[in-house]
């Protein structure tokens, strides 16, 4: 990051300039996270306006909030949460997909081996074939680390839903695979 | 089916984090022009009330103005000059009889005739005719018994109230017999006092006296000037009123002041 942070000298003097809403350091800012928060929002919500609108309203966010940024944790990190918000809000807005309140946890397999050797773009495929109710949670769970409290916290579901559709995401990631290979 | 491993699937999804966590996708130019366009006018949005803080500093002063103008004519009581009052008591005094209405008179008159019928203190007294079947038109002036009465009690400086409507409802022949009934009314010795100090007010005609609104300007300018100012003057005996000219000077005088700094006169 640092290279393409000139003529800021380091990242806290962007934050700062960001605060003061300077127009290039906003500049900075967009241009060296855009490109992961595009990939973020697509994890999410796929490819199309959504993903697009998401990371637009996002940004304009960062940049009113950026006062609250309090330098704990990663900037960049801070900027990720915040797009995965945007990401779920414009989830909820299309569709309830959290209904299916089930306890029930699936069987899964062990993961085969052909998983580990998967490359980014596969990853991505593979997480946006899922129904998005499923795809939410294992984005949530498996990519950004959140626990299933927390998850029941942020998408108003129980924890035993949040932990039932995760098995049910695996299971498909499963048979997904079988299919690629057959 | 087998159950999973929990490790199994936890090393493919951190697998899978590390590799998903340095992915890029490609973003349209135009999302950018986007959010610099809202920022635009978002800035623009802010920027109105810093460039007319001027006009801000002119419309208060305006707007204490009319609030001063509005509140000296909703409180039309609380501003009437003395001069006025003076008028209104000497009008009075001219006029010293007046009709009570029909229904309260009887009542008033018995009660207080049948408690306090001795009193010689400050009287009103009250004249109920209730006979004059020869001649109602001349009851109705009577101009002899009235007189009569303020003959008798200047010192006291008497109201005389008397109710002649009640002649017309009475039937004739019920008022065959004449007879005049006095009544004597008690008045507190404070209000007395204080219809001593109103009468005994007089005027000073060749003296102009400004309106409220001049003299508050007036004190203003003392102020700004920094010359002592005497508030009292404005309205003495009123608080509620001083505190009000009080909160509205020292708002004029603090607009006065950001006007000053920043015209910078």
């Amino acid at each position: 990051m640092s290279k393409t942070l000139l003529p800021f000298k380091s990242e806290q003097e962007l934050i700062q300039a960001c605060q003061k809403q300077d127009r290039r350091a906003q500049q900075i800012v967009y241009q060296v996270n855009a490109g992961k928060m595009m990939a973020v929002c697509k994890r999410y919500l796929g490819v199309g306006p959504d993903a697009e609108d998401a990371l637009m309203e996002g940004f304009m966010k960062v940049f009113s909030k950026i006062d609250n940024f309090q330098g704990q944790g990663s900037f960049e990190g801070w900027i990720r949460k915040i797009m995965v918000n945007e990401s779920l809000m414009k989830i909820r807005k299309t569709a309830n997909r959290y209904d299916q309140d089930i306890d029930e946890t699936y069987d899964v397999a062990h993961p085969e081996d052909a998983l580990m050797h998967l490359g980014v773009e596969e990853i991505q495929n593979l997480i946006l074939e899922l129904p998005p109710g499923y795809r939410t949670i294992f984005n949530l769970y498996a990519i950004e680390g959140y626990s299933h409290v927390e998850i029941g916290d942020m998408l108003q579901i129980s924890e035993g839903t949040s932990k039932s559709q995760l098995s049910r995401a695996r299971q498909i990631l499963q048979s997904k695979l079988k299919e690629l290979q057959a | 089916m087998k159950k999973s491993s929990v490790d199994n699937w936890d090393s493919l999804e951190k697998n899978w984090r590390e590799k998903l966590d340095s992915h890029e996708e490609e973003v349209p130019a135009a999302i950018w022009n986007q959010i610099e366009k809202k920022l635009e006018e978002k800035k623009g949005k802010a920027v109105p009330f810093i460039i007319h803080r001027r006009q801000w500093s002119w419309a208060a002063i305006l707007l204490i103005s009319f609030g001063l103008g509005w509140w000296q004519l909703s409180n039309p009581d609380a501003l009437v000059d003395d001069s006025k009052i003076a008028q209104h008591i000497q009008t009075e005094n001219n006029a010293p009889v007046q009709n009570l209405p029909d229904t309260n008179t009887p009542e008033i008159v018995e009660k207080i005739s049948s408690t306090n019928p001795n009193r010689a203190n400050r009287m009103v007294q009250v004249v109920s005719h209730t006979s004059h079947s020869a001649s109602i038109q001349e009851t109705r002036n009577t101009p002899t018994s009235i007189s009569t009465i303020d003959e008798n009690n200047t010192n006291s400086n008497p109201i005389i109230l008397a109710d002649n409507r009640s002649l017309e409802k009475e039937k004739p022949a019920l008022l065959a017999k004449e007879e005049s009934v006095e009544l004597l009314i008690d008045i507190q010795p404070s209000q007395a006092n204080n219809q001593e100090k109103e009468n005994s007010y007089v005027p000073e005609p060749s003296k102009k006296r400004h309106s409220l609104f001049a003299r508050v300007v007036k004190q203003l300018r003392q102020a700004i000037d920094g010359e002592p100012v005497d508030w009292q003057t404005l309205k003495q005996g009123d608080p509620k009123l001083e505190n009000s000219i009080h909160q509205v000077a020292n708002t004029y005088i603090k607009t006065e002041q950001v006007v000053q700094r920043t015209f910078q006169f």
